[in-house]
């Protein structure tokens, strides 16, 4: 093979490798630089930094800003950047985000850097504007290249490349020669154990943030003038070195380098060689199998870093998980009760059903977009929320299912096309989770990570499988396609894989879930076949995730399944709460609606900013369409002070409304009254809104209290005035008051938050408010103390029925009482937490 | 903050604006647009006529004043004004500001063309429709049942336009856009009509016959780099076929592909100089195309390149200034470097100037030149059907009058096309870059090459016909 290899052209072929060589490892020396920052992150503070690539990104806009914006010297904007601002951002981002990360499981960690990345590249076009060309020079950019083996190598690509000899020399000095850097070793090795001989972690841990932040600068102002000056391609530039790292287990900076060396060849050497043509052996293979399969692999290099990452992801042992008892995350979700259940399961698509009347036609496709993907960040919920499983691949699960149900439902029964889809998906989904078995936590995300990116680049984007990038996707049912149907369908089949996943969760398999979550080993020991319950969550999950690709647009895009858009909706059902129904339904929403509706409203206009409107003169606004483009991010960026999400905290203040059946009708009265009054258009748009917040958000909370509550006495004034409320929300024209709909939503909001506030302190203080034992230290997780229904629960959950207490009572002759307390505490502690 | 109410509040917000688009959204001020297009407001000037200020180029005073009315069952927002939608995708995440000169070249029009008295006496508002690059279903619904056409637009994924439901052929909308990209668009005459046609099947490849000669033997391998996106690489398809379908000369060699974000593109032009290509293509963004110029300088290759008339862009010169090789860029209009030489180019830049006095962001690019000349199309069509017979504009009629017209450079902005029977230009100016300047390379203006305009028009192969899929 290679004899004839040489035949074909020894000289060219020969020389077409030493050039490739060469500039593949010109390119790995800026990998090299970027991937050694990550590494002295994550040893030292065990937090997978995903926005990495961000920091370098914003980096190198921050050294544009000073060079070509202000004017400063080249080596001193250089020398402010990597010293001292980079430095100083990666040391507050430590001291304020991480560090409240600790306690939390690695997936609040990695979601929250996630959100970072996504935070900062929202963020930048908005600090600079991204109609206005920029560029940074290369340095020394006048001076001619220099040859080697046929490339041409500028001065800027060698100082790129002593750059990374330096850092390699630097850092390996650093770590083993100087206290701090044996410190940051120490608190890697054992963090508790440094810390009693005196070391101190945080300053550790934000030095070392520091430190890969200055690395991350200098690979973004060295990447940017090979590159352009773009957020997200810059942040790509440096996120493709993510699989150098793992070469070296996140820990060695040696076997990183020689990831980086491996990655820039196997890159350069894919783009070369792999490539139909008629010049020699391979290229002839290449396009003869082109012609005959219908495939193409053009874009290899393109997918090349994700591939090498997959490959080594394969090949490599992971680190021990240091065994622990019990995870004491501080990320808690509420067991759902079949009440609630239920009463959503109704609730939910009716009130679809009512929104779908009244939304006018543009948002109704944004909507069913979000609906879907309300489905899709659903099937994280048994994966990531109760098993505690990482995936960053759930859209291409989505993906696979889109492509089936569009291929395969175009001309065969639509209803069997959906099962398929599902099937294909589960079994792609357990397919994928047999490698990642070994794996947890980031690696797991990274592997998860990679075959989302060759997915969408190896496969979707392949003109056989999704032409020009698009498939049209038939509608469940002959005529259910326009987006309302859809809007329905989508609802319907959420609601019914919700009640699914809720019965999972209150399943012996839920438990086991669970509790695989806390603790694996144990687990384990126990006689738990990890395995196996691994492979049927991922395989539920993925089938999920397929469902919801299936029925999310009509018109499925390449893009919508790329790697970027799963690490949102991993971050969105997070930020939502990722193990609760409601938490995967407001994600969803979050991604599929979130912007495309919000922009309309705030359209470029004046109104729809606050801030001094901007003439001519430069005066700094803030369109509130800007903010829609990082205020997700921002969300999961607070996840460390709420890990458990948004809708856990709203759902406390709402279960108490669908514990007491009187409540819950008057408060659904409530807005069916409202919705029927807008439905008939006796009210218009803005008081319809202001109603139904006033409604849900400040006076249906409050229902509960009519019927039960300390002060009886209040309940006919806090009545009337919840009343008066919501009629003054329903007649004042909300929309004369002001041009700018911004300031609308403001008024309303703030209206809303003061009947909310008036109305509680008309009621009084609520007597329990603040008392209520506090748990036993020795109960950590345990929210509350136990009350009679969790001991049933828990006596059942061991299989203990009333009859055999009875005897059990009768055997020990009146000690029943305080035995049976201590074993129903033991084993609600054991299910709760 | 205390982060447990932070929370709560961001929840409550998020609610609260979901269902404030559904209801708030049957308020009149969400409807509007961006809004920026409403300059003229009610008042109409007298159109000064026979004035300079008035014309365009060769049209003379294309817009003015009139009694035209707008057909009832079209006219979207309503009959007060001509509502017209203008889509690109400026508000993309991945490319901000992406075909944002369709947006700025259509409201430098409106502006101007309002100040004269609108067309046939109709103010013009735009209505923005932003496809954001991947939303682009997201604007269906406007766009069939808001504005009474859509003019001077464009979208990447302009093929999403017509998929779905609602989509522009579902709703018969009429879509003059500035520029198409996908087949599907290219092939949907029915609802598209363009100033200056970019159909699949039939290329102009004046550019090709200018090669064949200046270049006879460099054209026989000719490396294509182009980018990973399904749009590019139908273009890519294009460009191969109508080299096979032209033959000799022409051979195409190599195809290298790179990633439209984080390209390392010393990669690249290693790829290109290890094929040993004696020529190449770059298919893409400018940007890009400006990284891969500088590569292959430093490798020293030295090879021709050509390039598409979306390269002809400064972004090209930020990195692909002196570039080692002749760099050959089609263009099917007049050089902004010329400008004084084409009284309508010179007209296109003033109104372009006179819009960035209101919107500093407003962005001057070639594609906003087939924005305006599809909005002067839009004009005469219109003003036909509103001066003529019961005076009213229909779409219908709009399709009519084009048909009708069978050579048009939108007042000299552009080679001449025929947007009735929808075939791209059969002439092309070659332009090259010089240090860090566009300059004509050919034909010389006044040569044998040269038509009048100074465009050079091929009597053979200029418009080459191939079947792409």
């Amino acid at each position: 093979m290679i004899g004839t290899l040489l035949a074909q052209g020894t000289p060219n072929l020969w020389n077409q490798f030493l050039t490739a060589t060469v500039a593949g490892l010109v390119t790995a020396a800026l990998y090299a630089i970027a991937a050694s920052g990550l590494v002295v992150t994550y040893t030292t503070s065990g937090v997978f930094n995903f926005a990495h690539g961000a920091f370098g990104m914003m980096a190198a806009f921050t050294y544009w800003q000073f060079s070509e914006g202000w004017g400063l010297p080249a080596w001193l904007s250089l020398l402010l950047v990597v010293g001292v601002v980079a430095p100083l951002f990666g040391s507050i981002v430590e001291r304020v985000l991480m560090r409240g990360l600790e306690g939390t499981s690695e997936l609040i960690k990695l979601v929250v850097t996630v959100s970072l990345l996504l935070a900062l590249i929202g963020l930048a076009p908005v600090i600079w504007d991204p109609t206005v060309g920029r560029s940074v020079p290369e340095f020394f950019a006048d001076s001619a290249p220099v040859t080697i083996a046929g490339v041409g190598i500028s001065i800027h690509r060698i100082i790129i490349f002593v750059s990374a000899m330096l850092v390699a020399i630097g850092l390996r000095l650093f770590l083993y020669n100087t206290r701090t850097g044996v410190a940051m070793r120490a608190v890697v090795d054992d963090r508790p154990l440094a810390q009693l001989n005196g070391a101190r972690p945080g300053l550790t841990s934000m030095a070392s943030w520091g430190l890969g932040a200055g690395l991350a600068a200098l690979a973004g102002i060295l990447g940017a003038p090979i590159n352009t000056l773009e957020a997200v391609a810059l942040t790509l530039l440096v996120f493709n070195s993510y699989a150098a790292p793992v070469i070296g287990r996140l820990k060695s900076v040696p076997l990183t380098f020689l990831g980086a060396i491996l990655l820039g060849l196997a890159q350069s050497y894919a783009s070369s060689f792999v490539k139909s043509g008629d010049s020699n052996v391979v290229e002839r293979t290449m396009a003869s199998f082109e012609e005959s399969t219908g495939w193409t692999l053009a874009n290899l290099q393109v997918a090349m870093p994700a591939i090498v990452l997959f490959v080594v992801m394969l090949f490599i042992r992971p680190d021990r998980q240091r065994s622990h008892s019990l995870t004491s995350t501080r990320e808690q979700f509420r067991v759902p009760t079949w009440r609630v259940t239920l009463i959503g399961a109704i609730l939910f698509p009716i009130g679809t059903v009512m929104m779908t009347v009244i939304v006018p036609d543009n948002f109704l496709l944004s909507l069913a977009g979000g609906y879907a993907l309300g489905l899709i960040a659903l099937s994280l919920v048994p994966l990531a929320g109760y098993s505690g499983q990482i995936s960053l691949a759930q859209m291409s699960f989505a993906g696979i299912g889109a492509v089936v149900m569009g291929n395969y439902g175009a001309n065969h029964n639509t209803i069997v096309a959906l099962v398929l889809a599902v099937a294909v998906s589960a079994v792609v989904g357990a397919l994928v989770s047999l490698p990642a078995l070994r794996l947890s936590g980031i690696y797991l995300a990274l592997l998860t990570g990679a075959f989302a990116l060759m997915l969408t680049k190896l496969v979707l984007s392949q003109q056989k499988v999704m032409s020009q990038g698009n498939l049209q996707v038939p509608p469940l049912f002959d005529g259910w396609g326009s987006s309302r149907s859809r809007i329905i369908v989508s609802a319907v089949a959420f609601t019914l894989v919700g009640v699914g996943v809720v019965a999972v969760r209150r399943s012996g398999f839920g438990r086991r879930l669970v509790a695989m979550k806390d603790s694996p080993d144990a687990c384990a020991t126990l006689g738990l076949n990890l395995t196996r319950t691994n492979v049927y969550v991922f395989a539920l999950s993925s089938g999920i995730a397929g469902l919801g690709g299936a029925l999310l647009a009509s018109t499925a895009q390449v893009d919508q399944f790329n790697f970027e858009v799963s690490l949102s909706i991993t971050m969105l059902a997070v930020v939502g709460g990722v193990g609760l129904i409601g938490g995967a339904f407001f994600g969803g929403l979050l991604l599929g609606a979130f912007q495309t509706i919000l922009g309309p409203i705030f359209s470029a206009n004046a109104v729809g900013y606050f801030g001094v409107p901007s003439g001519s003169a430069g005066i700094f606004t803030l369109s509130v369409a800007k903010i829609t483009s990082f205020a997700p991010g921002l969300m999961g960026i607070s996840l460390g002070r709420n890990p458990s999400g948004a809708m856990s905290q709203v759902g406390a203040g709402f279960r108490a409304v669908g514990e007491r059946t009187e409540a819950l009708v008057i408060s659904v009265f409530g807005v069916v009254g409202i919705w029927v009054l807008a439905a008939t258009g006796v009210v218009g748009g803005w008081q319809f809104t202001a109603a139904v917040v006033v409604w849900v958000f400040a006076v249906a909370p409050l229902t509960p209290l009519l019927f039960e509550g300390p002060h009886p006495s209040q309940r006919v004034p806090v009545a009337a005035l919840g009343a008066a409320a919501v009629a003054l929300a329903l007649v004042v024209p909300v929309e004369s008051l002001t041009e700018s709909n911004g300031w609308r939503v403001v008024m309303i909001v703030v209206f809303a938050g003061v009947v909310g506030a008036v109305l509680a302190r008309v009621y009084g203080p609520l007597t329990d408010e603040g008392e209520g034992s506090a748990p036993s230290p020795d109960l950590i997780g345990v929210e509350r103390p136990f009350n009679r229904g969790d001991l049933i629960e828990a006596d059942s959950e061991i299989g203990l029925t009333d009859e055999a207490l009875a005897d059990y009572a009768a055997a020990n002759n009146g000690r029943s009482a305080s035995s049976r307390e201590a074993v129903g505490a033991g084993a609600g502690a054991g299910s709760t937490s | 903050m205390n982060s447990a109410s932070g929370n709560k509040f961001v929840v409550a917000v998020v609610a609260l604006l979901l269902v404030a688009a559904g209801c708030g959204a049957k308020g009149d001020s969400v409807a509007e647009g961006g809004g920026s297009g409403d300059s003229g407001g009610s008042e109409t000037t007298e159109a000064p006529a026979g004035d300079a200020e008035a014309n365009f180029g060769d049209i003379e005073a294309p817009c003015g004043p009139g009694e035209a009315t707008i057909d009832e069952g079209e006219a979207g927002q309503g009959t007060d004004k001509l509502y017209i939608g203008v889509n690109s995708d400026k508000g993309s995440d991945v490319r901000p500001g992406l075909l944002r000169e369709l947006w700025d070249a259509s409201n430098a029009y409106i502006d101007w063309c309002n100040e004269q008295g609108g067309i046939a006496g109709l103010q013009i508002e735009a209505v923005d429709l932003d496809g954001k690059l991947f939303n682009v279903p997201q604007y269906l619904p406007t766009a069939c049942n808001d504005v009474f056409a859509m003019v001077g637009g464009g979208s990447t994924f302009d093929d999403l336009q017509l998929k779905g439901s609602p989509n522009l052929e579902e709703c018969g909308q009429l879509d003059m856009a500035g520029f198409t990209v996908s087949k599907a668009k290219a092939e949907a005459t029915d609802t598209y009509l363009a100033a200056l046609p970019n159909p699949a099947q039939s290329r102009p490849a004046s550019l090709y016959e200018y090669l064949a000669q200046a270049y006879p033997e460099e054209s026989g391998d000719v490396a294509i780099a182009y980018g990973d996106l399904d749009t590019i690489r139908f273009v890519k398809d294009q460009t191969v076929a109508v080299m096979d379908k032209l033959g000799a000369p022409f051979k195409a060699g190599d195809e290298i592909t790179y990633a439209v974000q984080g390209q390392d593109f010393k990669l690249i032009s290693q790829s290109i100089k290890g094929s040993g290509a004696t020529m190449g293509t770059y298919i893409g963004e400018p940007a890009n195309g400006g990284l891969l110029l500088n590569s292959l300088k430093e490798d020293g290759v030295t090879i021709p390149m050509f390039l598409e008339a979306n390269n002809y862009d400064p972004l090209l010169l930020d990195k692909g200034a002196n570039p080692a090789g002749d760099v050959l860029i089609r263009l099917p209009h007049a050089p902004f470097e010329e400008a004084e030489d084409y009284p309508a180019m010179q007209k296109f830049i003033d109104l372009m100037d006179a819009r960035k006095e209101k919107d500093d962001q407003t962005k001057t690019a070639a594609l906003g030149i087939q924005s305006m000349s599809s909005w002067l199309l839009f004009t005469q069509a219109a003003t036909a059907c509103g001066s003529t017979g019961d005076k009213v504009i229909s779409r219908d009629c709009i399709r009519e009058q084009v048909g009708e017209i069978g050579e048009w450079t939108g007042g000299g902005l552009h080679a001449p096309t025929n947007p009735g029977e929808n075939l791209p230009p059969k002439c092309v100016i070659v332009m090259t870059v010089d240090g860090d300047k566009f300059v004509r390379k050919f034909p010389e203006v006044g040569s044998d090459d040269a038509t009048d305009d100074g465009y050079y028009c091929p009597e053979e192969n200029a418009v080459v016909d191939i079947d792409v899929e």
